[in-house]
């Protein structure tokens, strides 16, 4: 195989030479070469490597199914695994390799495994590496170590992916003669049409034909058509842009390759690729066909080619994949192949077609060409080792197969056409079954079960004429079908000949001299080379499904996804299996396509985009002071305050201690707050919390716990009563949302009878929480209107008022054991007001706090923090708070409090652990076990779900969830830790610290 | 990825949407008169059948109203919307119903 | 930092997007610009108990047709849902009217909350500000099915969004401004996401 760019013809631009490096090699080519013209255009002949017998390949195709030529394309941090050369269009300074093989494409390490092949058959790494079990896992590495297609990069992505959302009425996916005509005419009516290409130029299978439309090359019908469509404003085409996944209610996901072709300037601040996410009203597939390949001996070999890549290099690429061309086919397509080579000037040996009669009108065409056209005969083998040097043509007898001596016919190129495989993947993954067509021999699609319809030949329709005319018609019905009136809608103008067709005969196996499994391997599928012998032993084997067939012998499951090859593989075994293939059906067409990267998954979902940020009103001041953040659901919260050469145990040692004894100050603005209103609402809450609500007095607080209905605690917080009909409620951080869903879902589903509206207010209002001895004398100085004595203004009350010269909410409620007062101000204010705070506050020491700091405050107090100390499996009673548990009212959950399981004894307990070392401070998550037994397994009893030191009393606190706890109080636990210590700890009480509350009045 | 037909805005992207499981299940008044095993088959007991199968979704990103939808398990076609409270449309085939 | 402490008559309000480089982004292709403190209202009850109330205070009717917006005398008055409606007025300082709104609907089953700090508005305009929302809402905002008069609840990205088209601008088809309502936790990061959404665009005009 000695492939060259010929002298004229094709669409590159002979005035633009790329320079690009192909394993090291620097070659050259044209702008519109992809990387695969490009390298037969030099003379390329070997690409890569085959996956398991390490074969030598070429170039075979010319688009999405090209099963060989997979490279790995650019360097560094921008390198891509696995793009087929086919599709990468050149670009200046490209630089690529090929994929598995080592340490060459010339020399291949691996080929031994294709001389010991014998011993390679189907399920062979199954059957030989599963035993012993215990070894699989060396096996393994081996095994992939010598496997695998390209490598992923080892660096973050320096570039950006984006995703759009689309609506159109009329998506036309595929831009040759039957999508063109169908975008033409929905466009026509005046629907918005969307038409995409996975190809670099629009036109498909016509910028690689030398039919005539109009009288005129092809090409020019295809300007007029583009150039219409372009002047349209409710039209858009995406060129490059591979329609890769058909879902639900006609969603279609598209992969757009924005800036591969670009240089560095013209890709300026563009995306690299782009998702496409379109929902639309109706899809025209206009998909085309692939080509088959045969299946003979060495079918494999470098040069071995599809008739119509072969064509599509010489008209569309102006490149010979090589000199002298054996056309092998069961159908007339690759009849015009044969008269386009031969009209370019490339020397065609001979076509050898397996048909007793050949095909009609273009017979006398070859012979006036002088092509040797030999009829009821088959290219039985390949010879040569590292390429085509010759074929071995035998004549079929009646029964179908091969006797007698071959002919050799000399030659470097292989054409071959087994017939076409229309492309019903999209329309098999939108839920169609496609069926079998015996006319065409091939799958085509069945009943649309979306809003679709299938144009040209992915109906099986191959035939120029019959794509033009049925895009046209189908963009007529697609555009009527989304509601435009298509009635007047002119169709293109589009004559060409309407050739008539001699029936192809099905070749599904050529038959070989020599009896299966002996003669040169029939390659089916040529990225996990599973041969026709393969398919023949799984069934011999006792596999039926073709699905089983398909996992057992690898058919399909290459990055091409079975393209090319699975028709014949299925084929095979229907005839193996004694069935029909319409009986054996086909395996399933899953999403992508073609392959999809990551980065076009992952659109702009990455780094500071990865996941929404929340921000309080003081957010600003908490950066200028240098906090470090912690995240509390999507909320960024300050952590902790460093000071000069603080690590975080002493931020939060000097933080706990200035709240203990002065004043702290907590940014609580992230807490959810919900307004509920309405004659019933007291009612509502009832039912929601496990205490009573609407005995609440209008001017008090009261700590409320949610349970699921399985009883399981859900969420807490403090609620106050504003006014009869009005409470305000707060919830944990993370649970706001939840809560609200929650409560709205209750009275929108079943308690709609109920006068009761909710608004969430989460972002209305700042929340400064005040803490510590000193917090009254402070308020007292940021208000006039409010009284902050005892008797005025008793714990858990509010009053509202001005604070710092905003309207305000003060709760007087703590989380922290300490006097507090938690002053809500709408959130436009809470920077300023905050500010005002700690400057009025300075001369009493106040200190900010993080929420590292509050946890220990808390946990000292013995306070739960929902989803810290409870995890979904955990009742109130278990946490012993029955007192918030009311006896007199239905709530959600109650019930389930009551079931066998609820009440057991032996449930884990909310208890107070101290470990026998103070400055030990047991890790969140510990299990605990009962006796301190190095042998396992080790019965756990539980694990603690917060543990900190506590700065006020100078050792390590812990709570923890213990079987029966509460009934072992002064028992020992003992927590065995990864690193192999075993820490001793006392069960004790969960307050810690002011078990009596008075810290609350000082 | 759905198009759901939310009786108040009308077809709308899924993503728009929560999914709140089977609809229909009717909250015992008086939960304390139940049995374990009763109380338990309210709380954990679906219908979970194959074909059509009635639903509850929030417009969660939209209106934040609840309601009823028809969905076939196995095509994922929608056959209709309604609102809380008001019966589900009849199903339109004798098999297939749940 | 550029507040100050303030005397205690009178606290300074800061909009959810101080942090925020707005005025170099504006021009003809992509503007993003946000609209700080106007007065938000949630308003749930029946249209009646609240519609002769809400025209009598703001002088704009409640619209009645979902996903519809009403922009007359001192409000723009959104349908939010089948009891809920989101009024939009001058100031977040207007205490007054608010007032005046909860007096005169006192006796009734509705819900006037103000919400004025919770949300703001970002309003992204200029001929290719669809292309932006395009990048993060699942809204066919083409101008034969999202014209003026409309409005809808949707997400841009995963933050729940409102939006409504601009009625005041002179093209609104080939010049559209949507305003968008935010809520305030989430509007650094939507305006850091439409500005990065703007960013691809504009690298594609
Ligand atoms: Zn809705």
């Amino acid at each position: 195989m000695s492939g060259r760019r010929l002298d004229s013809g094709g669409r590159i631009d002979r005035d633009r030479p790329i320079s690009f490096t192909f394993n090291g090699k620097s070659l050259t080519g044209y702008a519109g070469d992809t990387l695969a013209s490009a390298l037969l255009a030099n003379g390329v002949s070997i690409v890569g490597r085959s996956f398991k017998y390490h074969r030598p390949r070429g170039v075979l195709a010319a688009g999405a199914e090209e099963p060989n030529a997979i490279v790995q394309l650019f360097e560094g941090d921008r390198t891509v695994p696995n793009p087929k050369a086919t599709q990468v269009e050149l670009v200046e300074g490209l630089v690529a390799s090929s994929v598995n093989c080592w340490p060459s494409v010339d020399y291949d390490i691996g080929a031994i495994n294709g001389l010991v092949s014998k011993a390679l058959p189907a399920g062979f790494y199954y059957k030989t590496f599963m035993w012993p079990r215990t070894k699989w896992e060396s096996y393994e590495k081996i095994i992939r170590a010598a496997a695998g297609l390209g490598k992923v990069p080892d660096q973050p992505d320096p570039d950006y992916y984006e995703k759009v959302n689309a609506h159109t009425d009329v998506l036309v996916v595929g831009s040759g003669p039957a999508g063109l005509a169908a975008a033409l005419s929905a466009s026509r009516a005046g629907a918005r049409v969307l038409l995409v290409d996975e190809s670099s130029e629009f036109g498909g299978s016509l910028l690689g034909s030398t039919e005539l439309i109009n009288e005129q090359p092809a090409a020019t019908w295809i300007e007029a058509a583009v150039a219409e469509l372009a002047s349209n404003p409710d039209v858009q085409m995406l060129d490059r842009t591979t329609a890769f996944g058909y879902y639900d209610h006609n969603f279609l996901n598209l992969a757009q390759r924005v800036t591969d072709h670009l240089d560095t300037d013209s890709a300026g601040s563009l995306p690299r690729e782009r998702l496409w996410r379109v929902r639309a009203a109706q899809v025209v597939i206009a998909t085309g066909a692939l080509e088959r390949p045969l299946v003979f001996g060495n079918n494999d070999r470098p040069g071995v080619m599809l008739a119509s890549a072969v064509s599509t290099y010489v008209n569309r690429y102006g490149v010979s994949p090589g000199s002298e061309i054996v056309v092998f086919t069961n159908n007339d397509s690759a009849y015009r192949v044969a008269l386009d080579l031969n009209a370019a000037g490339v020397s065609v040996k001979a076509l050898v077609d397996s048909r007793a009669r050949g095909a009609g009108a273009p017979v006398d065409e070859i012979k006036a060409a002088g092509i040797d056209l030999i009829t009821s005969s088959v290219v039985s083998s390949v010879r040569g080792a590292r390429g085509v040097k010759a074929v071995d043509v035998h004549a079929l007898t009646d029964d179908g197969t091969v006797s007698g001596s071959a002919r050799r016919i000399d030659c470097d190129v292989v054409a071959m056409s087994g017939g076409w495989s229309p492309v019903v993947h999209l329309h098999a993954q939108s839920g169609g079954r496609p069926r079998y067509d015996d006319v065409s021999a091939s799958f085509v699609p069945g009943v649309a079960v979306q809003s679709q319809i299938c144009a040209g030949a992915c109906n099986g329709d191959f035939l120029l004429h019959e794509c033009l005319s049925e895009g046209a018609a189908a963009g007529v019905r697609a555009a009527a079908a989304s509601g435009y009136d298509a009635s007047s809608s002119v169709e293109a103008e589009a004559r060409v000949a309407t050739n008539t067709e001699t029936a192809l005969e099905p070749l599904w196996l050529v038959p070989a001299p020599k009896e299966p499994g002996r003669g040169p391997k029939q390659f089916l599928d040529y990225q996990n080379d599973t041969t026709a012998a393969d398919i023949r032993l799984a069934v011999r084997e006792g596999f039926r499904s073709i699905e089983h067939v398909k996992r057992y012998t690898l058919l399909g499951f290459g990055t091409d996804q079975g393209k090319l090859g699975n028709i014949n593989g299925m084929a095979i075994a229907a005839k193996a299996l004694g069935q029909t293939i319409e009986e054996t059906g086909t395996t399933t067409f899953r999403p992508a396509y073609t392959p999809v990267t990551f980065g076009t998954w992952a659109g702009r979902g990455v780094g500071e985009f990865f996941d929404p940020v929340r921000k309080t009103p003081m957010h600003p001041w908490h950066e200028e002071r240098g906090a470090e953040f912690e995240d509390v659901g999507q909320w960024k919260r300050p952590w902790f305050y460093p000071e000069d050469g603080e690590d975080m145990h002493a931020a939060v040692a000097r933080e706990c201690l200035a709240t203990r004894n002065a004043i702290g100050v907590v940014d609580a603005s992230t807490l959810g707050k919900i307004d509920v209103r309405g004659r019933d609402a007291g009612a509502f809450l009832d039912r929601i919390y496990t205490n009573m609500f609407s005995s609440l007095k209008p001017g008090h607080c009261r700590y409320g716990l949610m349970l699921h209905e399985d009883g399981m605690v859900m969420d807490d917080g403090v609620s106050a009563r504003i006014a009869d009909d009005h409470y305000y409620m707060t919830t944990t951080t993370g649970g706001a949302a939840h809560v609200l869903g929650w409560m709205e879902q209750w009275l929108q589903t079943e308690w709609p009878e109920m006068e009761v509206y909710l608004t969430s207010v989460t972002d209305q209002w700042a929340t400064i929480s005040l803490s510590g001895p000193k917090a009254r004398a402070l308020c007292e100085e940021l208000s006039e209107d409010i009284d902050y004595g005892d008797d005025a203004f008793p714990f858990m009350t509010f009053r509202q008022g001005r604070v710092a010269g905003a309207p305000a909410r003060v709760f007087r409620i703590s989380f922290s054991g300490e006097r507090s007062y938690e002053i809500n101000v709408p959130a436009n204010y809470g920077l300023a007001v905050w500010q005002h705070i700690l400057d009025a506050g300075e001369k009493y020491g106040i200190t900010p706090y993080g929420t590292e700091t509050m946890h220990v405050l808390r946990a000292e107090k013995g306070f739960i923090i929902v989803g810290q100390d409870t995890d979904g499996s955990v009742t109130p009673i278990d946490l012993g708070m029955n007192w918030v548990v009311s006896k007199k009212k239905d709530f959600l959950g109650k019930r389930s409090l009551f079931r066998s399981d609820t009440v057991r004894e032996d449930r884990k307990q909310l208890v107070g652990l101290l470990t026998e070392h103070d400055h030990e401070v047991l890790p969140e998550g510990a299990q605990l076990v009962e006796v301190p037994s190095k042998v396992t397994p080790v019965p756990m009893v539980g694990h603690v779900t917060s543990s900190y030191f506590s700065p006020s009393l100078n050792r390590s606190i812990a709570l923890a969830l213990v079987k029966d706890g509460r009934r072992m109080k002064g028992e020992s636990v003992f927590a065995p830790l990864i690193d192999g210590r075993l820490m001793k700890a006392t069960i004790v009480d969960s307050v810690f610290y002011d078990p009596k509350g008075d810290r609350q009045n000082v | 990825m759905f198009i759901i037909d939310c009786p108040w805005c009308g077809e709308r992207d899924q993503s728009e949407f929560s999914y709140g499981g089977e609809a229909h299940i009717v909250r015992p008044v008086e939960p304390e008169a139940l049995s374990d095993n009763e109380w338990a088959d309210y709380l954990f007991m679906r219908k979970n059948t194959k074909g059509r199968y009635l639903e509850q979704w929030v417009h969660s990103a939209g209106c934040r109203r609840w309601f009823n939808a028809v969905r076939d398990n196995v095509t994922y076609e929608i056959s209709a919307t309604y609102k809380p409270g008001d019966s589900a449309p009849a199903a339109e085939h004798a098999e297939g119903t749940s | 930092m550029s507040s100050q402490p303030n005397s205690a008559e009178t606290a300074r309000r800061n909009s959810p997007l101080v942090q925020c480089v707005k005025d170099e982004l504006a021009n003809d292709v992509i503007g993003l610009a946000e609209r700080p403190f106007l007065g938000h209202l949630n308003l749930r009850g029946d249209f009646n108990s609240l519609n002769p109330s809400v025209k009598q205070v703001f002088g704009v009717d409640l619209p009645e047709q979902a996903n519809t917006v009403s922009v007359e005398g001192a409000g723009i008055a959104l349908w939010t849902g089948p009891d809920e409606w989101l009024l939009i007025h001058r100031s977040d300082e207007d205490a007054d009217r608010v007032a005046d709104l909860d007096r005169l609907t006192a006796d009734a089953h509705v819900s006037v909350v103000d919400v004025s700090s919770a949300q703001t508005v970002i309003y992204v305009s200029g001929t290719h500000a669809r292309d932006v929302l395009a990048r993060g809402c699942p809204l066919d905002l083409h101008s034969r099915v999202f014209g003026t008069g409309q409005c809808a609840q949707t997400h841009f990205g995963h933050i729940p969004v409102t939006v409504w088209l601009d009625n005041a601008r002179p093209d609104p088809i080939a010049n559209p401004g949507f305003n968008v309502v935010v809520r305030r936790s989430f509007a650094d990061y939507l305006w850091r996401l439409l500005d990065d959404a703007a960013t691809g665009v504009r690298a594609a005009v």
